[in-house]
């Protein structure tokens, strides 16, 4: 059993890579330009140099001037815990820091300790790329802002001939540390530091020395934010769609299916047949449109909120519902069921169909199986026939299905977010596809492929352990 | 060697009907006036073809027979046949709980599915123990490992954590029966047990089953279409067809000498051996219902006095004790043969059987 | 037992049964046996006549709607701007449609015949149609994309040929007839694809309007519906003062107007065409592929299959809404791409199912037999095989053109569908913005819902029609 749990799982990597592959090359051999929209901070579309650097910075930030297959090695590499470390991984300790911070103290950006960060993290980078060590980074560094030229100085200081736009890019960068000392800023400059880092480290960004542990790594957004971030921010609102959803439809459809079995050709069967055929036509997005026109919205029923996962007064409720002051308070728990009620309906609702035919079917091969004719003839209540023997065989099927489940649920909460506006990871898809958001996008397919498989080694397991007949070795 | 057990049958099949929905709206007989009369630690062979009623009649026994569709229409099924017994067919569910598994247990042809795939030998033995007896769990596995003895099987403490589907046909239906046995019913049904299995292994489950029923003096009612099971086995046969019995004799008289003509048929469809022959004799071409068999009567060259009787079907025929203890289904028509339409019933058994009994 | 009937539906059906019958006579029955328990179910009936209506619609969609009048007189003379303003697919499928009806009703001739006979005319008809539209196309001159386009519309047409025509078709069709079919077909394809090609659209439907209002139109007949899909209606603000754009339903506009202010049952008519050819379509790729991939592996099984069953498995994890959100975001928006990629990601059901069949029939006898006959391979996996294992896949191609069509009107709701053509999904996605509308929430989301349904129903029907259960219990 266990050999083969882990041979199931060794057999996952290569159908992961595929799917990766597939994806990743989707979107490489594309017509559309990468990144096709660039965006600044602001939200605002780019012109001119400054979208020309950006372009240049996006290229280098996602080694885009690389060869397609460099390119998907790449992002493999950077995803995986055992890789070669990239330059950029190359970090400073604490210890070291500080004295690189002593050494650049008397210069004129010290006024503020977040600026003087980032002109450590600029040794730090230099250092990762030329192989100068730290302090002697530091110490031309410092030296050289001391002379009059921006350029100059930074030229004297990594000894490395740059492009003539990096040169641009670290001038206006170090102009900005000097001139423009807001807090909002602070991003922008990080987002510099990598562009130089690339610059600097030309085309060997991989360091093919010793492949090593690390943190796996899922890049950065085209807006700059990190994509494990950004996960970690979305993906507990899809798994609780789903948690949710997953048990509704479960319960629901194996009820419904043993009813309707029990009862073959009874009104029960074929209204249940009809009505579930007919809920598994109905588009989930009229579904989500109708629910939120006529059960949310002002001009109708005010019942169910129209989007959103919380009220915006939510952080300020009490966990409970509870009585307040002004009466009753629903509370966080009550006020976020209330928000999931349509959202979820949406998604189990033409999931029944399927599933309670499933269940109906093999209730009714059970019920007429020769065993469950020798459980009569033991003499056992028709209760017990029902529930041990014939409901006990009819979850074999049941347990088939669930790789198909998961995956259809995935692609219900991208409509169902969308529509709903919850923040969840099937949302977060469908803007990283509208902004080609390449890092973006190939998290997402990493989660989707990965709950696709994981989903039939459960199944596999489930069954392994219901149905004593198939062995695994 | 022909001699009355016991006075008091143990199970009565009188007038038994059952019908299922047909194609065209019509009900159709799968049982249409059975009579069958069991006596303790007698075989009671039923033979016929596929569709015959044999196992419709036996499961109505139990009550096994899915209402709706199918449906008793007529007759009783006396249990423990004297005055005190009490109609099967009458019974409410609950009281035929009671009595399935525990007074009357049934084995079926397909060992490979009649047992649950899900479930341990052990486990599904046990059911049926812990359902009947006042044991506790420690005492029914005792139980069960006993049973598993008692059919041959080696090692049956291991065998009872075992699946089904690790057996062999012959071991699976051995399992049947010791889960039909464990609780010591007064009858068995075995609806054709060996009819899935290999010849060699069917030899050894009838063989078994000869064993175990002199050992816990036990009523068999056999169903099969095997008539060498047949000759071997039972005491007394029904011949049935069309959902009715067409003759219903000791086994002697049967194969020495059957009156009626499917059942002539019927013997003479069996192949002997060293005998050549180019086409197998079928039974009656054509015949579907028993309106189909010829007019005739009944003239057995060897009978010496030959009943007057009319067809050996249509609706009007009954059972008519056309020879002593031979009943054949056929129309009277003189007054002298319609005294002889009687119900069937016969306590012989087989002198080896008693030989060992005693 | 009744005796099996042969099948009348399908042209070909009739034709060819003899000799069929002769070589593989399980099928031909099997199918025909079908095709008429089908037709005693209400539910099948039901889903069948409602996509009969949507071709109808699909078909006459500028007959009902269409801003154009038929014929009018106007400063003494008499003219059509309709038939000047017909398109070149409007022109193909209407030909095309009332010459099938001739073929259908003229029934002295053999099935076959008259499907070539179609075939060869609507070639006809489309070639007549797309000169037309190759002067523009030359005009346009946006060669870089012609291979890719020419085929993927090749591909198109030539899987809905393959699933309209030769899986019913295939015992009984000769090799001559069906090379005949795929060369009508593949000119079918160049010229579909060129007629397809219009001149840009600067009709002035206000033009009519106005006219009508300055009087100098003598007299006119308009169709039913006198509002193309688009026909946004920009004069009547000046001209009667009222803003035009999402106005509920009226008697004028009984479905109302959607955002731009188009006639929003207009659109909805003439996308009953866009909806009935992804489904369509859509579905015959993906039938087509999951066939071949599925055939070999399950012909082959060995590494052949080891290999097919990883494509499968990686085809199978991405989840697919997921992979055309993100093809049609990379890529553009293309009916054509759209329908191609539907079905490039939905193949993978009916190629495992095809394997599981296929596996268990080169174990089987009659298989083993033609071997040893010394049959050649491909007659062995297309004559022999494919029509034993092939008619349930009609089951999942039912489900499969409901599925398609809801992930079209999905795509479309979501704004990657078609900006200019009309769409359902995409009028759906207008009511999200337009509350007081209740025309645009209503309707748009019901036609989907109904084809679905229909579709679905005629799936059930097939199942139950296939289930061997269910036949048996109804033919003893």
């Amino acid at each position: 059993m266990l050999t083969y749990i882990v041979r199931r799982v060794l057999l996952l990597f290569p159908t992961l890579l595929g799917v990766l592959a597939v994806v990743f090359f989707v979107m490489a051999y594309s017509p559309g330009e990468f990144g096709g929209t660039v965006l600044t901070e602001d939200g605002a579309q780019t012109e001119g140099e400054d979208a020309k650097r950006a372009r240049k910075a996006l290229e280098r930030r996602y080694g885009l001037d690389l060869p397609k297959a460099a390119q998907f090695g790449r992002w493999l590499n950077q995803v995986s815990p055992v890789g070669f470390r990239m330059s950029g991984d190359l970090k400073l300790d604490d210890a070291m820091r500080a004295e690189v911070g002593a050494v650049l103290a008397d210069q004129p950006f010290n006024t503020r300790p977040i600026q003087l960060e980032r002109a450590v993290d600029l040794v730090e980078t230099v250092s990762a790329y030329v192989g100068l060590s730290a302090l002697d980074a530091a110490q031309r560094l410092d030296a050289a802002l001391d002379q009059p030229s921006a350029s100059q100085a930074l030229f004297d200081a990594t000894d490395v001939s740059l492009e003539p736009e990096a040169w641009e890019a670290l001038r206006l960068y170090l102009i900005e540390l000097e001139n423009k000392p807001e807090r909002g800023l602070q991003r922008a400059q990080s987002e510099y530091i990598k562009v130089l880092a690339f610059e600097v480290s030309g085309r060997s960004r991989i360091r093919f020395d010793r492949p090593a542990l690390k943190v796996p790594d899922l890049g950065q957004s085209l807006r700059g934010r990190s994509v494990s971030e950004l996960l970690a921010e979305r993906l507990p609102i899809t798994i609780l769609l789903n948690v949710l959803s997953i048990p509704i439809i479960y319960v629901v459809s194996i009820a419904m299916g043993i009813y309707a079995a029990r009862r073959r050709g009874g009104a029960f069967d074929v209204g249940s047949g009809v009505m579930t055929l007919g809920l598994w036509s109905v588009p989930t997005i009229w579904a989500g449109v109708l629910m939120i026109t006529y059960l949310a919205n002002e001009q109708y029923l005010r019942w169910f909120p129209t989007s959103g996962l919380h009220d915006p007064q939510a952080a300020g409720m009490a966990f409970l519902p509870g009585w307040g002051p002004a009466g009753f308070e629903r509370g966080w728990l009550l006020d976020t069921a209330w928000h999931l009620v349509l959202p979820v309906v949406c998604m189990t609702y033409g999931g029944f169909a399927v599933m309670s035919k499933v269940m109906r079917g093999a209730m009714l091969e059970s019920l007429s199986a020769d065993y469950v004719r020798t459980a009569r003839a033991k003499g056992l209540a028709e209760r017990l026939v029902l529930w041990r023997h014939a409901f006990r065989n009819s979850l074999l099927p049941m347990i088939t299905i669930i790789s198909g489940v998961l995956p259809a649920l995935f692609a219900g909460t991208v409509i169902v977010e969308t529509i709903f506006s919850l923040n969840g990871m099937g949302k977060l898809g469908i803007e990283a596809a509208f902004q080609k958001d390449r890092e973006v996008i190939m998290a997402v397919t990493l989660m989707g492929g990965l709950l696709g498989l994981t989903s039939e080694l459960i199944r596999d397991l489930c069954y392994a352990i219901a149905d004593p007949r198939v062995a695994y070795d | 060697m022909n001699q009355h057990a016991d006075p008091k049958p143990l199970l009565q099949i009188k007038d038994l009907s059952v019908s299922f929905p047909g194609a065209s709206g019509r009900r159709t007989q799968a049982a249409d006036g059975v009579h069958l009369t069991l006596y303790p630690r007698q075989t009671l062979a039923v033979v016929g073809e596929s569709g015959s009623g044999k196992s419709v009649s036996a499961m109505s026994i139990l009550q096994l027979i899915p209402t709706p569709p199918g449906r008793y229409d007529k007759g009783e099924i006396l249990w423990h046949a004297d005055e005190s017994s009490v109609d099967l067919l009458r019974r409410s569910e609950k009281q035929m709980q009671a009595i399935r598994g525990n007074q009357i247990a049934m084995i079926f042809q397909e060992p490979m599915t009649s047992l649950n795939p899900v479930y341990t030998i052990g486990q599904q033995i046990m059911e049926a123990v812990l359902l009947h007896q006042q044991v506790n769990q420690q005492q029914a596995v005792e139980i069960a490992t006993s049973a598993l003895r008692d059919v041959g099987i080696a090692d049956p403490s291991s065998r009872l954590k075992e699946y089904p589907h690790q057996l062999s046909g012959g071991m699976r239906q051995r399992v049947m029966i010791a889960m039909a046995l464990a609780c010591q019913p007064e009858l068995l049904l075995a609806d054709e047990p060996t009819t899935a299995l290999d010849v060699t292994i069917q030899a050894q489950i009838l063989e078994l089953l000869r064993k175990l029923q002199r050992e816990k003096n036990m009523s068999i009612l056999l169903i099969t279409h095997d008539l060498g099971v047949v000759a071997e086995n039972a005491d007394v046969v029904a011949v049935m067809f069309a959902g009715r019995i067409v003759e219903y004799a000791s086994v002697q008289d049967v194969f020495q000498r059957p009156m009626h003509p499917y059942t002539r048929g019927l013997l003479r469809s069996m192949p002997v051996l060293g005998r050549h022959v180019d086409r197998l004799d079928t039974v009656m071409d054509g015949a579907t219902v028993p309106e189909d068999f010829p007019a005739g009567y009944s003239v057995a060259p060897h009978d010496p006095d030959p009943l007057r009787v009319g067809r050996y079907g249509g609706p009007n025929a009954k059972l008519h004790e056309v020879a002593p203890r031979h009943w054949v289904l056929c129309t009277a028509e003189t007054d002298d043969a319609k005294k002889t339409a009687t119900v069937p019933e016969l306590a012989y058994r087989r002198a080896s059987a008693i030989a060992v009994t005693s | 037992m009744t005796e099996p009937r042969p099948a009348e539906s399908r042209g070909g059906v009739s034709a060819g049964a003899t000799p069929a019958a002769a070589s593989t006579p399980l099928r031909s029955s099997a199918l025909g046996r079908v095709g008429l328990w089908m037709l005693g179910q209400w539910g099948a009936r039901i889903g069948m006549g409602w996509v009969l209506a949507l071709l109808l619609m699909a078909v006459f969609a500028p007959v009902v709607a269409s801003s154009h009048p038929y014929v009018w007189k106007v400063d003494g003379r008499v003219g059509s701007p309709w038939v000047e303003h017909l398109t070149a697919a409007d022109v193909v499928l209407l030909g095309s449609f009332l010459v099938a009806v001739v073929l259908v009703l003229w029934r002295r001739a053999s099935g076959a015949w008259r499907l070539q006979a179609w075939l060869w005319i609507t070639a006809a008809i489309t070639a007549t149609a797309a000169a037309r539209a190759l002067p523009v196309l030359w005009a346009q001159r946006e060669l870089g994309q012609l291979p890719l386009v020419f085929l993927m519309t090749a591909a198109m047409l030539l899987s809905l040929l393959f699933v309209l025509v030769v899986v019913p078709w295939w015992s009984s069709a000769s090799v001559r007839a069906w090379s005949g079919t795929a060369a009508v077909g593949l000119v079918l394809c160049g010229a579909f694809w060129a007629a397809d090609v219009r001149p840009p659209a600067n009709i002035v439907y206000s033009a009519y309007r106005e006219a009508t209002a300055a009087e100098k139109v003598e007299w006119q007949l308009l169709p039913p519906l006198a509002y193309s899909p688009s026909d946004y209606q920009r004069d009547r603000m000046s001209a009667e003062g009222v803003d035009p754009r999402v106005l509920p339903p009226s008697l004028r506009h009984p479905f109302g107007t959607d955002e731009s202010g188009a006639d929003v049952l207009s659109r909805m008519i003439h996308a009953s065409r866009i909806a009935l050819a992804i489904g369509l379509i859509a579905t015959g790729i993906a039938v087509l592929i999951g066939i071949v991939v599925g055939g070999l592996m399950g012909y082959f099984a060995g590494w052949v299959d080891l290999l097919g069953m990883r494509i499968v498995e990686v085809f199978s994890a991405i989840p697919v809404i997921f992979l055309l959100i993100m093809i049609v975001a990379f890529y553009g928006r293309n009916l054509y791409l759209m329908m191609v990629i539907i079905g490039i990601t939905g193949w993978v059901g009916y190629a495992t199912f095809i394997r599981a069949e296929f596996l268990k029939l080169r174990k089987m006898d009659f298989v083993q037999a033609a071997h040893a006959c010394g049959t050649p391979l491909r007659s062995v996996l297309f004559r022999h095989m494919l029509p034993n294992g092939v008619t349930p896949v009609l089951v999942l191609a039912s489900f499969g053109i409901a599925q398609a069509i809801l992930i079209e009107s999905t795509l479309s709701f979501l704004g990657l569908g078609l900006v200019e053509e009309p769409s359902w999904g995409q009028l759906l996605n207008q009511s999200r913005s337009a509350a007081g509308q209740w025309g645009l929430t209503i309707f748009p989301g019901l036609a989907i819902f109904l084809t679905v349904f229909a579709y679905n129903l005629v799936g059930e029907a097939l199942r139950d029609a296939l289930d061997p259960r269910v036949a048996s219990s109804d033919d003893s």
